[in-house]
C-alpha cells in the first residue's frame, strides 16, 4: 500500500512508498507536492454512552448474574456464599448452567431474565441506516432511533440501548475505567490518516485511513496527550481500512467501510465494525473529536466481549473471569445475548430475516500525529498479547489467580 | 583517513628534519615554555570509563559524584582546581568498596584475577602480588613501586586472616587503591630532559595519561603504558605512532564527545526543567535525546565525515528519535533508536544552534531567553566573556510578558538596548540571541509570540542576518568561532588557561587549523604531537580572565 | 583515636576562653563521678545549622516597626508567626561592597557567609565550616548539607571558592547515608566493634601515611589541594573510629523509616515535599548525634522556584513583575516568599517537636536563616534579611528584633561563631571586618 506522508504546517516533504522517508545522507528527494495529509492518533476510545437522564432507565439499572444467583439461594446458603472467602466460588457459580456449563459461553442454556434496557430517546452516535425513523430497509431491521444531547437526529445506537442501563457500562463506569486504562497504557491504539486534501484547502474530498497501531499513544507525565508524535500503522493488514470521505465546515465524514481494530480484553481481541462511518469535528487547535460507528456482528461481539478468559486459561478460571466481569459490571450474560439479538438492527440473515448485527458507536478524541507507513514485511499475524494483560488480567491478579 | 594522516606526518618529519631548532625538531611551530604541572581530578565520566576499561564494563559503578567546577569556561580547567571534600571522599570510599567487591566476587574472579590462590581460605603472597601489581599499574597509570606493592599485599594478608577468605582480602587491599589520590587525580611527574640540560619534561607515563584522556577520555590502555615503559613516548615517532593508533580507533568518538560536552556546557542538562503544563512534550527522555542529538550531529560532521568545523553552524543533517519528533514536528520512521534526518534546504533549522539541545538548554523553564542564548553563544562558542551586570540595575524598566505593548521578547528587551547601563553588555548578547526567538523554551518552532509575529533579524559583529540560518552563516564566517575552538581544545587538553608566552603558538595553531580545512581530528593530532602539549615550566604568568578564555 | 587525656586537655583549653563553653560528645570520660551529668555541668550538645532561601523580601512588609522582644508579626513574617518567640529577627545589617562589583545573588551570600566579597581576591571558608570544625570534630559527620531544589551545586557552605560542600538532593540517598547499613543506633543495647570496620580503617590509615611522599611530588598549589584531600580522608577515618566505639545514648533518637523515592526539581510543590522529608532526616540525624552541624538550602540564591503552568520563575518575577499599584508589592513574586517562610516555619516545627531533656531539639540548637538579597528586584544587599532561631542550650536570647543600623552583616556570622566556640575576636575583611557581636541576642 503506497502511503504519501507530508509533515505538518505546509512544509512539504513527501516520502515515497513503504519505508522510504527522507533518510539518505544526501540532500532530500525533491518533494512532490500533491496534497497535505493530516494524521491523528486517537487518545480516547470507548463506547459512546451517556447518562440519559431519569427516562433512560425508569425501572432502575440492571441486576448482575451474581445478585440474581444469590437471590435464588435459600438464606443460609446465601449468607455462606456472600462471605469474602467465597467470592471466587460465587463468581463461578453465578454463571453456571444447570448442567454445569459456562453461560457466558453458552447463553442459550438458561432462560432470558429480561435485562432492563434503555427506554429514553437520547444517545450519541451516527445515522447508519440512512433513514429518519428507523424503518426496515434492505440491510436493516425496524428499530427506534435516538437524538443526541447536542441535537443530532436519527442516531442508530442499539448497543447503547442494550447496555445503557448496565452500571459498569454507564459513563465513568467500571468497564470504561478499565478499558480506558488499557488504551492509555498502550494495549491498543487507533490511528486516523486523512489523505488527499489539496494544499491550502481545508474542505474537499479525501481518503481516510483507519488503522490500528502497535505503538502506544504518547502521554506526558500529567496525562496530556503529546501532539505530533510518530506512530506506525499496524503490521497486520487485517487491522487497516481505507474509506472515502469529505470535509465540510470543519467536519470529516466517511462513506461506509468494513474495518477491524485490534483490541484487548485480557487477551487479544478485536472490534469489528461493518458499514462503519467516521464523523470527526476538526477543531481549530488541531485536535479532533467525534464518533466511529458501525454494526457489530452479535455473535462475534458477544464472544469477544462477554465470553471472557484467555484461550489457554483453565475452564475454572474462565468461569471466574467471566462471572467476575458480569458481577462487577452488573449484567448477566444470558440476558445480554438475548437483548443483543432482539435489538439487532443490521445485516438481516437471508433465511430468517432476523438482523445479525447491532449498531454501535464509539466516542473518539484525537490529537495530530504523523502516521508512519508500516515496513514492507508484509502481513504478519498479530502476536497474542500476554495472557495476563489487560483489565481481566489485573482482575485475575487481584483475585490471586 | 589514517593513510592521509600518515602521509602528512611523513611530510612533517622531513620538514622538521630541515628545521631543527636547538635540538627541538617540531615543524615551524613557535616554541613555548609550557605550563606548570597540575594534578587534575577525574570527572565522573573519566572515572566510569576508567573502571570499565580496567575491570570490565559489567562492573557497576553506583553512587553519586561531586559536581565538577567550571573555570575559564571549561570543566577540564576546573579539574585542576578542585579537590575531594569530605562528602566527596565518603562517596569515593563507598564506590571503591562496591567496585572491589564485584571484581573479586564469584561471577568475576575467574575472568578478572590473573591467577588463582593455592587455597581460597588462606593468604597467597604470589597471587595477591600479581593481582595487585596488575591493577595497580592500570589504576595509577604507572607501575607500582615494590615497597608499596608489599604494603598492599600485607593489607590483603591481614584482611584474609580476619575474614578467612583470600578474595575478600584482595578486596580490602584493592579498595583503597580506588580512592587513592593517584587514582582520583591525574598526578603528573616531570623529570630532567636529557636533551635540554636544565629543562624539565613530563615523564612517559604522564604523557601517556595526557594522550589518553585527550583522545579517548579514559585511562591509558596497556599498549600506551607499555609504550611509556619502553621509552617510546620520549621520541616524536613513538608519540606519533600512538596518536595515530588512537585517532584511528572508534574510541576517538568518546574523546571528542567528552570535549564537546564540556565545551557546550552540557552539564547543565542535569538540572534542566521545563514547565510541564506549558510544554507537555518535555520529559527526561526528551532532554537526554536532545543532548545526544547535538553530540551525534557534531560527531557525524567532525569525526565521521572529517568535515569543516564551521559547517556545524549551517548543517541541516542531523539525527532524530521518536521522542524528539513532536518537538521538531517532523515524522520519525524508526520505532526505536535513532535515524538520520535532513531538514529541507529552506528550513529555518540549520546548524547546531537551532537544535533543541542548544535552544532548550539556554532558556528558562517557562519561556525562551534571547539573553541566555546570546550569552551562551558569546561565552561558549566565541570565547568572549560577558561582564557581570552592574551593581545598581534599575529593573523597573523591564515589563511583564502579558503587557500588551511588549508581546515579544524583542519588545521586552528594548529597555536593555535603550538604557545606557544595560546596553553595554546586552548589545553583545541580545542581537545574537534574538535570531533564535523562533524557537520557544522547548526549542519548538513558532512564528508568533502572544499573537505578534517574531522578527529574527540581528547582527553578529557587523554581519547582519534575518533568520536563524543567517545567524549560522555569520557564525561560520566569524573568526572568533574558529579561534575559540582552537583555544578551548588546547585549554581542555592542558587543563589550564593559556599562558601569555603560548599565544604565538596558539596563533600558529589557528593558521594550521585553517590550512587543514578546519578539521578537528587533524587539530587533535597537531596538539597531541606538539612539543607545547607536553612542555612543562614552573608557575607562569597567567592571563587575565578575559583573555584566558580565548 | 585521640586518647582520653588529650580530650580532657582540649576541654581545659577551650574553657579558658571567657564565657564560652564548648559542646562535647557525650562520652563516659566526661561524666561526673555519679555519671548523671557532664563534667563541665553543661547541658545536652548544642547544634548549629543554616537555612537558606532565595530572593529575599520586601522591606516595608518584612521589618517590624519596633525592636526588642515581642516584635510585630509583619505580613511577610506571618507564615512563621507561631515561632515568633523562638526566632530573633535581624534587620538592617548590610553586606558592604567597598567598590567590589555586586555580583547579582552571589555577593550577598558570599559576603554574609565568609565575611569577604568575591572579586576582592579573598577566598575564605564560610562560618558554618569554621563552626563545624569545632563542634563537628567528634561526630560521625562533620556537617550535612542538603538542597531541596534538586541541584547539588546549591550550597553556601565552602572551605574556599574551589572547595564547596555539595548538597545532598535526594532524601532517599540522604537516608541511606545516615541511617543505612553503616548506622549504629545509639540506643541499641548490644555493641561489638566490627572487625571489618577495623580493617577498613587500617587500610585507610595506610593511604594517609602516603601523604608525605605525595606532597613532595606536587607543586605549592597542589599541596593545598592534597591537604584538603587528606583532611577529608581523616574525617572518614574518624567516622570509622567512632563506629568502633559504643556510641553514647541519645534520648531523642528515633530512627525514621526510609522515605519513598521521589523526583526532585525546582517546581514549588516538589521543593516543599523534598524539604519536608529532608527536615525530618536532618532532625533525626541531630537527635541521634550523627552530626552537630547542618546546612539546608530551601531555594537557592536567585531562586529557581517556579509554579507549574506559569512561564516565569521566582527570580524572573522579582525583576519583571510590576509592583501592584494598590498593594504596593509584587504579588506573584511574594507568593514564593510566603511559601518559603511557611517552609521555614515547618522546619522549626519539626525541630521543636523533638523532645530532648527538659526542652526540645530547637532549644538546643542555633539555626541561622538568611537570603541572598534584601529586595531582589534591585539586587540590593543592604539589610540582608537574617533570623536566628533556637536557644542554643541557653546561650541565645530568642524572639528579639534587632536593628543593625547599617553595621556589617558579618556581625551575624561572627556572633554565631563566638557562641558556638570558634576562637575568634575579629572576622571579615575590609568594611566587613567586625569585632562586635550582636549582643542583644547573647545571654
Amino acid at each position: 500500500m503506497v502511503e504519501r506522508l507530508m509533515s505538518r504546517a505546509g512544509v512539504g516533504v513527501v516520502v515515497g512508498a513503504l519505508g522510504m522517508l527522507a533518510l539518505s545522507s544526501g540532500p532530500s528527494a525533491a518533494p512532490e507536492v500533491a496534497g497535505t495529509d493530516r494524521g491523528f492518533v486517537v487518545t480516547s476510545f470507548y463506547y459512546a454512552n451517556t447518562d440519559g437522564g431519569p427516562e433512560a432507565c425508569p425501572d432502575g439499572l440492571t441486576v448482575s448474574s451474581r445478585d440474581m444467583y444469590l437471590a435464588s439461594l435459600p438464606p443460609a446458603e446465601r449468607a455462606e456464599m456472600s462471605k469474602v472467602d467465597k467470592e471466587l466460588n460465587l463468581y463461578a457459580a453465578s454463571i453456571r448452567s444447570k448442567d454445569g456449563k459456562n453461560l457466558c459461553r453458552n447463553p442459550d442454556l438458561a432462560p432470558d431474565a429480561h435485562m432492563r434496557t434503555v427506554q429514553g430517546g437520547t444517545a450519541f452516535g451516527i445515522n447508519l441506516d440512512g433513514t429518519d425513523d428507523g424503518h426496515a430497509t434492505a440491510n436493516s431491521c425496524a428499530h427506534e432511533k435516538f437524538s443526541s444531547p447536542s441535537g443530532v437526529k436519527a442516531v442508530d445506537n442499539q448497543f447503547y440501548r442494550v447496555m445503557g442501563c448496565v452500571p459498569g457500562y454507564r459513563p465513568k463506569g467500571i468497564d470504561e475505567q478499565y478499558k480506558s486504562a488499557a488504551y492509555r497504557s498502550g494495549e491498543y491504539t487507533v490511528l486516523i490518516n486523512v489523505m488527499g486534501l489539496k494544499p491550502g484547502a481545508s474542505d474537499g474530498e479525501v481518503t481516510v485511513g483507519i488503522y490500528s497501531s502497535a505503538n502506544p499513544v504518547p502521554f506526558a507525565g500529567n496525562g496530556t496527550p503529546i501532539a505530533n508524535a510518530s506512530l506506525t500503522v499496524h503490521p497486520n493488514p487485517h487491522f487497516r481500512a481505507v474509506a472515502h470521505g469529505r470535509i465540510a465546515g470543519g467536519v470529516l465524514t466517511t462513506d461506509p467501510v468494513d474495518l477491524s481494530l485490534y483490541h484487548t480484553v485480557g487477551r487479544p481481541s478485536e472490534i469489528a465494525l461493518k458499514g462503519a462511518r467516521l464523523r470527526l469535528e476538526l477543531l481549530p487547535d488541531g485536535r479532533a473529536k467525534g464518533f466511529l460507528a458501525g454494526y457489530q456482528d452479535v455473535e462475534f461481539l458477544f464472544h469477544h466481549q462477554f465470553d471472557l478468559g484467555a484461550p489457554e486459561a483453565t475452564e475454572q478460571v474462565k468461569f471466574i473471569v467471566a462471572g467476575a466481569a458480569a458481577a462487577e459490571s452488573g449484567y448477566d450474560c444470558v440476558s445480554v445475548m438475548s437483548a443483543l439479538k432482539r435489538l439487532a438492527d443490521g445485516y438481516p440473515d437471508k433465511a430468517s430475516g432476523r438482523c445479525t448485527a447491532i449498531s454501535s458507536a464509539f466516542r473518539i478524541e484525537a490529537v495530530p500525529a504523523f502516521v508512519i507507513p508500516p515496513s514492507d514485511e508484509g502481513a504478519r499475524p498479530v502476536k497474542p498479547a500476554a495472557a495476563d494483560s489487560g483489565w481481566v488480567g489485573r482482575w485475575l491478579r487481584k483475585l490471586g489467580l | 583517513m589514517t593513510r592521509g594522516v600518515g602521509r602528512r606526518f611523513a611530510f612533517a618529519l622531513v620538514a622538521a628534519g630541515m628545521l631543527a631548532l636547538a635540538g627541538c625538531w617540531q615543524d615551524d611551530a613557535p616554541p613555548t615554555k609550557g605550563g606548570p604541572v597540575v594534578m587534575r581530578r577525574l570527572s565522573e565520566e573519566q572515572y566510569r570509563q576508567s573502571i570499565a576499561d580496567i575491570f570490565g564494563s559489567d562492573i557497576k559503578v553506583a553512587g553519586r559524584f561531586e559536581p565538577d567546577v567550571r573555570k575559564n569556561g571549561l570543566l577540564a580547567v576546573g579539574a585542576s582546581a578542585v579537590t575531594v571534600t569530605p562528602s566527596g571522599f565518603e562517596q569515593s570510599d563507598g564506590r571503591a568498596i562496591a567496585i572491589a567487591a564485584q571484581v573479586v566476587d564469584k561471577d568475576h574472579r575467574d575472568t578478572r584475577a590473573p591467577c588463582r590462590p593455592a587455597s581460597v581460605t588462606a593468604a597467597d603472597d604470589a597471587c595477591a602480588a600479581q593481582f595487585l601489581r596488575h591493577y595497580g599499574r592500570l589504576l595509577f597509570r604507572h607501575p607500582m613501586g615494590e615497597a608499596r606493592l608489599r604494603q598492599r599485599v600485607g593489607d590483603a594478608n591481614r584482611a584474609t586472616a580476619v575474614t578467612g577468605d583470600f578474595y575478600s582480602g584482595l578486596a580490602y587491599a584493592l579498595a583503597p587503591m580506588l580512592y587513592s589520590p593517584e587514582f582520583l587525580f591525574r598526578m603528573e611527574t616531570s623529570e630532567p630532559d636529557p636533551e635540554h640540560p636544565g629543562v624539565a619534561r613530563l615523564d612517559g607515563f604522564s604523557k601517556a595519561s595526557r594522550l589518553s584522556f585527550l583522545l579517548w577520555n579514559t585511562t591509558p590502555d596497556d599498549a600506551l603504558l607499555t609504550a611509556a615503559e619502553q621509552g617510546d613516548l620520549d621520541t616524536r615517532k613513538g608519540i606519533s605512532r600512538q596518536v595515530d593508533r588512537m585517532l584511528a580507533s572508534p574510541r576517538l568518538e568518546s574523546g571528542v564527545r567528552a570535549f564537546l560536552t564540556d565545551f557546550l556546557g552540557f552539564d547543565e542538562f542535569d538540572t534542566l526543567a521545563k514547565d510541564p503544563v506549558l510544554y507537555p512534550a518535555f520529559n527526561q527522555r526528551v532532554a537526554g535525546d536532545a543532548r545526544e542529538q547535538v553530540l551525534r550531529t557534531a560527531i557525524d560532521q567532525l569525526v565521521t565525515r572529517d568535515g569543516d568545523y564551521r559547517d556545524l553552524f549551517a548543517t541541516r543533517r542531523t539525527f532524530l528519535t521518536r521522542s524528539l519528533g513532536p518537538v521538531y514536528n517532523v515524522p520519525v520512521r524508526a520505532e526505536t533508536g535513532w535515524e538520520p534526518h535532513a531538514f529541507p534546504a529552506d528550513d529555518p533549522r540549520a546548524g547546531l544552534l537551532t537544535e533543541v539541545g542548544f535552544t532548550a538548554l539556554h532558556a528558562h523553564p517557562g519561556r525562551s531567553s534571547p539573553t541566555l542564548r546570546g550569552k551562551a553563544i558569546r561565552e561558549l562558542i566565541l570565547c568572549e566573556p560577558v561582564p557581570a551586570p552592574p551593581a545598581n540595575v534599575n529593573f523597573a524598566l523591564v515589563q511583564d510578558t502579558t503587557n500588551p505593548r511588549f508581546r515579544t521578547a524583542r519588545d521586552r528587551l528594548t529597555a536593555h538596548r535603550a538604557e545606557p547601563t544595560c546596553a553595554g553588555c546586552h548589545k553583545i548578547m541580545d542581537p545574537v540571541g534574538l535570531a533564535l526567538e523562533n524557537f520557544d523554551a522547548l526549542g519548538a518552532y513558532r512564528v508568533t509570540e502572544n499573537g505578534a509575529p517574531i522578527d529574527a533579524s540581528g547582527d553578529l559583529d557587523g554581519m547582519k542576518f534575518t533568520d536563524p540560518a543567517g545567524l549560522g552563516k555569520a557564525m561560520h564566517d566569524n573568526p572568533a568561532t574558529v579561534s575559540c575552538l582552537v583555544g578551548s581544545l588546547y585549554r581542555y587538553a592542558t587543563g589550564r588557561a593559556i599562558d601569555k608566552a603560548e599565544q604565538p603558538w596558539q596563533r600558529w595553531l589557528e593558521q594550521r587549523f585553517a590550512a587543514d580545512g578546519y578539521r578537528v581530528p587533524t587539530l587533535l593530532r597537531r596538539i597531541a604531537t606538539s612539543d607545547a602539549f607536553f612542555a612543562v615550566a614552573p608557575e607562569t604568568q597567567p592571563l587575565p580572565a578575559k583573555e584566558a578564555m580565548k | 583515636m585521640i586518647s582520653n587525656l588529650s580530650r580532657r586537655s582540649l576541654l581545659r583549653t577551650a574553657l579558658r576562653g571567657a564565657g564560652v563553653t564548648v559542646a562535647l560528645p557525650f562520652l563516659d570520660c566526661f561524666l561526673n563521678d555519679n555519671g548523671t551529668a557532664l563534667a563541665g555541668g553543661a547541658a545536652l550538645p548544642v547544634r548549629f545549622g543554616t537555612w537558606f532561601w532565595g530572593c529575599g523580601m520586601t522591606a516595608a512588609r518584612w521589618i517590624p516597626k519596633t525592636v526588642g522582644p515581642g516584635y510585630e508579626v509583619t505580613p511577610e513574617l506571618k507564615p512563621m508567626a507561631a515561632y515568633r518567640d523562638q526566632v530573633s529577627l535581624l534587620t538592617n545589617f548590610d553586606v558592604i561592597l567597598d567598590g567590589a562589583p555586586n555580583m547579582a545573588h552571589i555577593s550577598g551570600p558570599i559576603g554574609f557567609r565568609t565575611g569577604a566579597l568575591p572579586g576582592g581576591g579573598a577566598d575564605l571558608p564560610s562560618f558554618d565550616v569554621l563552626i563545624a570544625d569545632v563542634i563537628g570534630v567528634n561526630s560521625r559527620f562533620r556537617s550535612l548539607e542538603v538542597a531541596c531544589t534538586g541541584d547539588p551545586k546549591h550550597s553556601y557552605s565552602q572551605r574556599s571558592a574551589a572547595v564547596s560542600n555539595a548538597s545532598e538532593t535526594s532524601p532517599v540517598a540522604l537516608y541511606t547515608r545516615i541511617f543505612g547499613p553503616e548506622f549504629q543506633d545509639p540506643n541499641a543495647g548490644d555493641f561489638k566493634p566490627d572487625p571489618k570496620v577495623m580493617l577498613r580503617k587500617s587500610v585507610m590509615s595506610e593511604v594517609r601515611n602516603e601523604r608525605d611522599a605525595l606532597m613532595k611530588r606536587v607543586g605549592a598549589a597542589d599541596r593545598v589541594r592534597l591537604d584538603e584531600y587528606f583532611t577529608s580522608l581523616r574525617q572518614l577515618e574518624q567516622q570509622l573510629e567512632l563506629q568502633l566505639q559504643k556510641p553514647p545514648p541519645a534520648v531523642a533518637c528515633a530512627v525514621p523509616s526510609k522515605p519513598k523515592d521521589m523526583e526532585v526539581g525546582s517546581e514549588i510543590e516538589q521543593v516543599v515535599a523534598t524539604h519536608t522529608l529532608m527536615t525530618q532526616l536532618v532532625a533525626m540525624a541531630l537527635a541521634c548525634n550523627q552530626t552537630r552541624a547542618f546546612n539546608v538550602v530551601f531555594s537557592n540564591s536567585s531562586s529557581v522556584l517556579r509554579k507549574n503552568g506559569t512561564n516565569t520563575t521566582h527570580h524572573q518575577l522579582t525583576h519583571e513583575e510590576p509592583v501592584d499599584e494598590k498593594l504596593g508589592y509584587q504579588l506573584e513574586a511574594t507568593y514564593f516568599l510566603d511559601r518559603s517562610m511557611a517552609a521555614w516555619g515547618a522546619f522549626l516545627e519539626t525541630l521543636a517537636a523533638v523532645r530532648e531533656g527538659d526542652g526540645t531539639l530547637l532549644d538546643n540548637s542555633m539555626v541561622l536563616a538568611h537570603s541572598c538579597t534584601s529586595y531582589a528586584k534591585t539586587h540590593a544587599i543592604e539589610g540582608l534579611p537574617a533570623m536566628i532561631a533556637g536557644k542554643a542550650g541557653g546561650r541565645l536570647r530568642p524572639g528579639c528584633h534587632v536593628d543593625g543600623n547599617g553595621t556589617p552583616a558579618s556581625r551575624i556570622g561572627f556572633t554565631a561563631m563566638q557562641l558556638m566556640g570558634v576562637p575568634a575576636d575579629r572576622w571579615g575583611q575590609k568594611s566587613m571586618t567586625v569585632t562586635k557581636p550582636v549582643n542583644e541576642i547573647v545571654v
